[in-house]
């Protein structure tokens, strides 16, 4: 299930998809946005394939709310799986459109006709038609239907192969980003973050911010912030604010990290499958039974470019540039807060950096509305600090799962597992809520009250039934009151989940005396689970022996159990410190559209997870977030890179499905038994720090 | 009110406070936008510059630090060295948003150009001074060894 309801364009017009007004060139309209993942890329390579064109004649139009069909966010590893199908079908009508005014205009039946380049050609000799000379011929206005049929996966020429991404080195110069639009008259804004999300704004001396180039302090209740001509004057003058304000009402709860708010919280539980009772395993029964608790802590985003939005607010309307996920979405609520009509709202979508789930780019744009307010008809920049990516960007929950198990005759037969987490869902719209910080500042009528997560088996339930096959019992313990600003973060709550069953099979098929790779056979009929399982453990030399301090560890799963599969290798070595050598994975997406594109997300999700894995906990004082730099929340370093090895396993048989967040939990349960393989013992709770592992390694002393 | 320095080989003055770090100058006083905002303290590499051919962070240098230096940012790099990197990068699709690969771009030229024989080792050092956050690292190391292996047959970058 998407995690927005992604919009359906079966009845709208061509017209909101294709532009054939610019000779030689095919404009495609779509409502996904780029953040580095490659979708434009694939969606033009879906487009070019069915018009017989180069991918360099697609050129696309992308997250404006004022002409880009409506389709949702860009969300939930889903853009080519929906998206993707849809311009297929698009491409299909709009070729059949041509071709069926092609044989009108050249007085020939349709089999005597080809195209190529979007040039006509009849009997093989070049026509004077061409799809731009036609375009006149079509009605772009008429419903979509579903009449034509698109090519067969088996006459494919674009789709399938790597293109070079050369988009990339275009970026290597200024342009590229949102950072880098610059408007006539733009003033540069900021908001001054409150050092907790309880906290009220006593008092502030707005007279001694005043200084050379300083335009505007905007306060409204909490909400306080600067415009100023210069991003210099900009800086200068927040610092002085930051000196200036008082804040009260910030709690002092003591030591408990996020981990141990969790375990004490309310939650409500609901059951996810019931193929068995949940009473756990008795040591009465015959066999042998195993439990253990694993966790995963408060999580960041990181991107490397802070969140940027930019704002135009006039008497005609408001302008918007941001990087969000959800252009639509963000229309919506920033229309809410201003008071206005959404079609008196432009979002336009402009790339920032990387962006790996609901992350500060829709503050930044909503910061910019904000404050554009006081200066109307002036674009007012905002651009966050380091330090406010650190401490007000939605943050992945922690989780804590606990799992028990009977293992008789070599086989699991009983397994119980409880999942606890906070929300991964809080993005804007979401349960009729404005989830954004400034207008939760500015106003108690914006503020977020209620915490929900996502439905059964997305959010925090994502991939907590195993796709093994033996009884299970799954139960999901939602916490709605964790103190922390808790949203979608890349793979969500998959990434706990699957560590934590990754791990527990790699216990459990020791217990059972059984190799990880044939006890995980053992439990999957999926032929293509056991393919990517198999193939791994061929590419990575999986039974080889390593040497001392060295250790293999495999993980896997099928992403949601029912978008992609991907099992996962690691080498690593626990010495001095702990290193990830080498990382393998095998991929089964079905149908794929961009190799080049698929190792390259499947690659980026592996070593983003062995960040995870490896080093990442958000540094917290009780509930107050305290991240000042990165130096507070080190990330992967390059030194730390292990090698990477993905091989693709297409079968164009099957539809594609998504890529983006599909390698993440696999490799945490790679990662985790490899460190146990070499290390010889377990830790349940990540990150896996030599500190963490030489604390247990002295308590089992 | 003036400072003055050598921007990718041109004599510029920058009409701005001496006080100002160099990147605001680059990106609002010169429109040169290659050079990227990561962190503001000389831990993310985003902003690499080089100043007379040194790499140096240029979120916390500030313009007078520069007066009468030369100042070369990614948009400066048009060489024969840059073209063989370039062609890596696209070869192993090094990058995903690409926000860190201008910084990144910027050191990896200056290793490469500094050193007759570059080494593999050191070059991947080099790169400490640098984040990236999609998971490309693994991709960008082996642009580098593309890169010297070409370097290593005889592509002069003279």
């Amino acid at each position: 299930m998407p995690e927005f309801g992604s919009g359906s364009e079966r009845n709208t017009p061509l017209t909101e998809r294709f532009d054939l007004s610019r000779p030689g060139l095919v404009v495609l309209k779509t409502g996904k946005v780029e953040f580095g993942q490659g979708i434009l890329l694939a969606l033009r390579q879906i487009a070019a394939e069915e018009l017989d064109l180069s991918a360099d004649a697609i050129v696309t139009v992308s997250g404006d709310t004022s002409s880009s069909p409506f389709e949702g966010g860009t969300v939930g590893s889903m853009s080519v799986e929906t998206s993707g199908h849809e311009v297929r079908d698009a491409a299909a009508v709009l070729r059949s459109e041509l071709f069926d005014a092609a044989a009108r205009k050249l007085d020939v039946s349709l089999s005597e006709i080809t195209a190529e380049g979007g040039e006509f050609f009849v009997a093989g000799s070049r026509s004077k038609e061409t799809f731009w000379s036609l375009a006149a011929e079509i009605d772009f206005d008429r419903p979509l239907g579903r009449s034509a049929v698109p090519k067969s996966p088996k006459h494919y020429k674009s789709v399938g192969a790597s293109l070079p991404p050369t988009h990339l080195l275009e970026r290597l110069g200024g342009g590229a980003f949102i950072h880098d639009l610059s408007f006539d008259g733009m003033l540069h804004g900021r908001v001054l973050r409150k050092p907790h999300p309880d906290a009220r704004l006593e008092s502030v001396d707005a007279d001694a911010i005043s200084g050379p180039g300083v335009l505007r302090v905007v306060r409204e209740r909490d909400f306080i912030g600067v415009i100023a001509e210069t991003e210099q004057a900009l800086a200068t003058s927040m610092a002085r604010l930051e000196r200036r304000c008082r804040w009260n009402g910030i709690p002092d709860d003591g030591p408990r990290t996020p981990l141990d708010i969790l375990a004490n919280a309310e939650v409500t539980e609901r059951v996810l499958r019931a193929d068995q009772g949940s009473s756990g395993p008795k040591p009465a029964e015959d066999g042998q039974t195993l439990s253990a608790v694993y966790s995963k802590p408060l999580i960041g985003h990181g991107s490397i470019g802070p969140s940027c939005g930019i704002a135009t607010v006039s008497d005609s309307g408001v302008e918007i540039w941001s990087h969000s996920q959800n252009v639509f979405a963000l229309r919506d609520q920033i229309a809410h807060v201003l008071g206005r009509l959404p079609q008196d709202v432009i979002v336009r979508h402009r790339l920032g950096a990387g962006c790996y789930g609901h992350n500060g780019a829709d503050d930044a744009a909503m910061d910019a509305a904000l404050l554009a307010r006081a200066v109307p008809g002036r674009p007012v920049r905002v651009q966050w600090t380091r330090k406010d990516e650190l401490c007000c960007e939605p943050l992945g929950s922690p989780m804590r799962i606990s799992i028990s198990a009977r293992v008789r005759e070599g086989r699991i037969a009983e397994w119980e597992l409880t999942t606890r987490s906070g929300t991964h869902m809080q993005r804007p719209g979401w349960g009729e809520q404005v989830n954004l910080l400034g207008p939760a500042a500015a106003s108690v009528e914006f503020a977020t009250t209620v915490q929900m997560d996502l439905p059964d088996h997305n959010g925090g339930s994502k991939n907590a039934v195993a796709l093994y096959d033996f009884p299970q019992h799954v139960s999901y313990e939602f916490a709605a009151d964790l103190p922390f600003r808790l949203s979608a973060l890349r793979s969500l709550g998959a990434f706990g989940n699957v560590f934590a069953i990754e791990s527990f099979i790699d216990e459990l098929a020791e217990l059972a005396g059984c190799d990880p790779v044939e006890f995980r056979l053992r439990h999957l009929a999926d032929p293509r689970a056991r393919r990517v399982v198999s193939r791994v453990a061929e590419i990575s030399d999986y039974s080889k022996p390593c040497g001392s301090g060295f250790g293999r560890g495999l993980g896997f799963a099928r992403f949601k159990n029912t978008g992609s599969y991907c099992a996962v290798v690691a080498l690593v070595s626990v010495d001095e410190t702990v290193e990830v050598q080498k990382l393998w994975a095998a991929v089964d997406a079905g149908l794929v559209i961009n190799p080049a594109g698929v190792i390259s997300q499947i690659e980026g999700g592996m070593l983003q997870a062995a960040s995870w894995v490896l080093k990442e906990a958000v540094p917290t004082d009780g509930t107050r977030l305290i991240a000042e730099s990165w130096k507070d929340y080190p990330i992967l370093s390059f030194a730390e890179t292990p090698e990477a090895n993905v091989e693709i396993i297409a079968d164009p048989e099957f539809p594609s499905s998504g890529v983006g967040e599909v390698s993440l939990g696999p490799t945490a349960g790679a990662i985790a038994n490899a460190i146990t393989n070499a290390f010889g013992m377990r830790v349940r709770e990540l990150p896996l720090t030599r500190e963490r592992l030489m604390k247990a390694a002295f308590e089992a002393e | 009110m003036g400072v003055k320095l050598t921007v990718n080989g041109a004599p510029v003055e920058v009409r701005a406070d001496g006080s100002t770090p160099l990147i605001l100058a680059l990106r609002n006083e010169l429109e040169l936008k290659g050079t990227r905002f990561g962190c503001g303290g000389e831990d993310c590499g985003a902003c690499m510059v080089l100043v007379d051919s040194a790499p140096r962070y240029s979120c916390t240098l500030q313009l007078d630090d520069v007066a009468r230096h030369q100042v070369t940012t990614i948009e400066g790099l048009n060489d024969s060295l840059a073209h063989v990197l370039r062609e890596a990068i696209l070869a192993e699709s090094a990058g995903q948003c690409g926000y860190c690969l201008s910084g990144i771009f910027v050191t990896l030229h200056h290793c490469l150009a500094t050193s007759a024989q570059p080494k593999y080792a050191e070059v991947a050092k080099a790169l400490g001074r640098h984040l990236c956050r999609c998971g490309a690292n693994a991709a960008i190391l082996r642009a580098v060894k593309r890169a010297l292996e070409r370097i290593e047959a005889g592509v002069s970058h003279a």
